[in-house]
């Protein structure tokens, strides 16, 4: 986060020499929009709910879990940054015409300029570009009209050129924030956390070690993939104030179209950089990196484990032992471990890079990217909370794009708002989960769903033929005139049909009409099941009902 | 601490040194590659007369090049002797290019970056997001040192700092 980045010694002297008001910047200001810590008090309850829910097999007892973090509550206060690497999803790396396709056989995406051979020169894509604005406006950000390259050089097997090439004291975008919404099961509330900037870089390949011998072994595929770095401001506090500000990143990410936000494919990368401090204390406590982060649960269990940790240090007095350092989550032994410690700040040697000219950009450019930006999901959450829909619905609801905007297309066929959301978040979210099913692959289309509920609204047909109905349509799709009319479904709600359908009912089950009358009031359910059998499910319930109760009760 | 790579071509740092030396450069990956350098009469230390020579304080540190880290991380390997030979002549360049302090700037606008060749291209600063498929990926591989189907072979180099 902002600490790491602004530390690095700049080493390369620009050639041109009123280099003082660049190398001005926003050195070690750290500011913090705080918020309260009380909801760490109602997350202990969530949290181990939460290790429940978790595939691991994780032996942690409740009470400990809950009495640590109220200890935490008490005295210390958690600082927590993040820096999140989002992968773009271009047809072509950032500076080479290569295409790139995960999963795609080793070292076949290659050409010289992204295998760093002597003689080729770097030419950036233009939708790189045209992401980072995307985003940085999403984000509320400031952008840079005029911003560089500088070479990040550092040798390692998985880099081809020697050096990386990414922004370094002129990023395209600085000074922005994300809105989330912290889910229900852990307290509820909103958040809003900084983002210090965002810059354009180059991925590098991907390194594989042998077990026991003396080599590696390298995939040059990734090498030059398009990145964006976000680098948060250290304004969350919890595990789950981090986990939810990276899983808002990949919603915002997904919303946008700029890249698939893939934790477990890689496609989303986070750092987290976690500190305690007592509370009341001014200075930030030392800091330490987590790396190894794959899934979101993994980042809120990785944080809360080493805020304990560090508490526990210092409540043992032994603060001094919390070095700066990078540690590795294990997710197996749910613990974070040394990695190594941090011998001195690396020296990258950055300077602007020559092969690459200044990334300027226009007015007119900006916006019309921002005119083409979608709805975004804190947008649509505040708009669904108009809607009248309670804050779960509105979490499900935007959380994805294309739910979202089936939703959406629903009710502006003049569905009822709740009927809709009930409908995708119950029937419709299991079927999609069952048969692995996006909501871009079932069969109902979100006119035939409005169709559906404005039928049961006005009584052509019952709720549970709806239900069947609805099943229909989402494996094998139609429309429901269609199947009302194939399958004979109108609802029967003539008095006269019903109570015909009744008295036959009656008077082929004596038996079971004398019990009744002897005490067993519970058999209206039988006459009313047999009654909806004989009518093939069609008759009106309600209707039905009123009739049995009389006509049962009659004759006495 | 003085910089590391100051670049002269396009796309390899190198150290300018005065001298008609062949130096080895050894790559993180136990490559070799040899360059021979600029002879004497060349070398822009020795076009500077004591007169122009300017004291490039304000540029660099007091300090003298730390030139066994420079080497380091320049992963350039240097003798005792070439340690002890480097430090005044990296110096030199240093001050030479500190003739530039002597600019006056007061009227120019202040840039973001010096104009390289880049600048200069028209037509080639940006590129369509459209796929080519690199024609000769054969050629690259069998130029790589060492292969091992499909992946390339390289030192087991555990931490980015070492």
């Amino acid at each position: 986060m902002a600490f790491t980045l602004f530390r690095n010694v700049i080493q390369a002297q620009p050639l041109f020499l009123h280099s003082s008001a660049l190398l001005r910047r926003k050195n070690g200001v750290l500011y913090c929009t705080m918020k309260s810590t009380s909801q760490s008090q109602t997350q202990t309850a969530t949290e181990e709910k939460q290790q429940q829910k978790s595939p691991q097999k994780v032996k942690v007892s409740p009470q400990k879990q809950m009495k640590e973090v109220s200890k935490i509550a008490a005295d210390y206060e958690a600082v927590i940054g993040i820096e999140t690497h989002v992968q773009l999803s271009t047809l072509t790396k950032a500076f080479c015409s290569c295409p790139y396709s995960y999963g795609a056989q080793p070292n076949t995406c290659i050409c010289p300029v992204c295998m760093g051979l002597p003689g080729a020169l770097p030419v950036l894509n233009s939708r790189v570009i045209e992401c980072a604005v995307k985003l940085a406006l999403a984000l509320n950000c400031k952008l840079s009209f005029s911003s560089k390259f500088d070479r990040k050089q550092y040798f390692y097997p998985d880099l081809p050129k020697g050096y990386q090439i990414s922004q370094f004291d002129i990023p395209i975008a600085t000074g922005g924030s994300i809105d989330l919404d912290l889910p229900l099961e852990f307290g509820g509330g909103h958040r809003r956390f900084g983002i210090t900037r965002i810059h354009m870089e180059e991925d590098a390949g991907k390194l594989m070690h042998s077990g026991n011998g003396s080599y590696s072994l390298v995939d040059l595929n990734r090498a030059g993939v398009p990145l964006l770095e976000i680098v948060s401001e250290p304004d969350m506090r919890t595990g789950i104030e981090a986990s939810e500000y990276a899983a808002e990143l990949q919603r915002v990410v997904r919303y946008l179209g700029v890249g698939n936000g893939n934790m477990q494919e890689g496609s989303l990368r986070c750092d987290v950089n976690v500190s305690v401090r007592p509370i009341g204390q001014a200075e930030f406590g030392t800091k330490v990196e987590i790396k190894n982060l794959n899934s979101f649960s993994s980042i809120n269990r990785a944080i809360d484990f080493e805020i304990s940790r560090q508490v526990n240090l210092h409540n043992q007095g032994q603060q001094d032992s919390i070095v700066q350092e990078t540690r590795l989550w294990e997710e197996g032994a749910q613990k974070t471990v040394t990695m190594r410690k941090k011998e001195g700040l690396a020296d990258y040697r950055y300077f602007p890079e020559p092969d690459l000219p200044e990334v300027v950009l226009t007015k007119d450019y900006v916006d019309s990217v921002g005119k083409s930006l979608p709805e975004l999901p804190e947008a649509k959450r505040r708009r669904y909370e108009e809607m009248g829909l309670s804050m779960q619905d509105v979490l499900f609801l935007a959380n994805d794009i294309t739910v979202a905007d089936f939703f959406d297309a629903t009710i502006q066929k003049g569905a009822d708002v709740k009927l809709a959301a009930n409908w995708i978040m119950g029937d419709i979210a299991a079927y999609m989960k069952n048969e692995k099913l996006s909501i871009i692959d079932i069969k109902l289309v979100p006119h035939e769903l409005a169709e559906l509920i404005a039928s049961i609204k006005s009584g052509t047909i019952s709720g549970k033929i709806g239900k069947e109905i609805l099943f229909e349509l989402l494996a094998k799709g139609g429309t429901v005139k269609g199947l009302i009319e194939e399958k004979d479904l109108v609802q029967i709600t003539d008095l006269g049909d019903i109570e015909k359908m009744v008295d036959k009912v009656i008077a082929e089950n004596p038996k079971q009409l004398e019990q009744y009358r002897s005490g067993k009031t519970k058999l209206q359910g039988y006459f009313a099941g047999q009654v909806m059998k004989a009518s093939k499910g069609k008759a009106n319930p309600g209707v039905l009902n009123k009739v049995l109760v009389e006509k049962l009760n009659a004759k006495v | 601490m003085v910089t590391g790579g100051l670049l002269l071509g396009r796309s390899f740092p190198l150290l300018l040194i005065h001298s008609n030396k062949t130096v080895k450069l050894t790559h993180g990956y136990g490559h070799c590659a040899s360059y021979s350098f600029l002879d004497e009469s060349d070398s822009p230390c020795r076009r500077q007369n004591s007169a122009a020579r300017f004291s490039a304080k304000t540029l660099t540190n007091e300090e003298a090049p730390d030139v066994r880290r420079l080497a380091q991380t320049a992963r350039i390997s240097l003798t005792e002797q070439e340690v002890e030979d480097f430090g005044p002549k990296i110096q030199q360049v240093i001050e030479w290019f500190g003739q530039l302090q002597g600019v006056d700037l007061n009227q120019v606008d202040l840039g973001i970056r010096a104009a390289t060749a880049a600048d200069a291209e028209e037509g080639v600063n940006l590129r369509d997001d459209v796929p080519v498929t690199f024609p000769k990926m054969d050629a690259i591989i069998e130029g790589l040192p060492s292969y091992d189907e499909p992946y390339v072979r390289v030192p087991k180099v555990l931490h980015k700092e070492d």
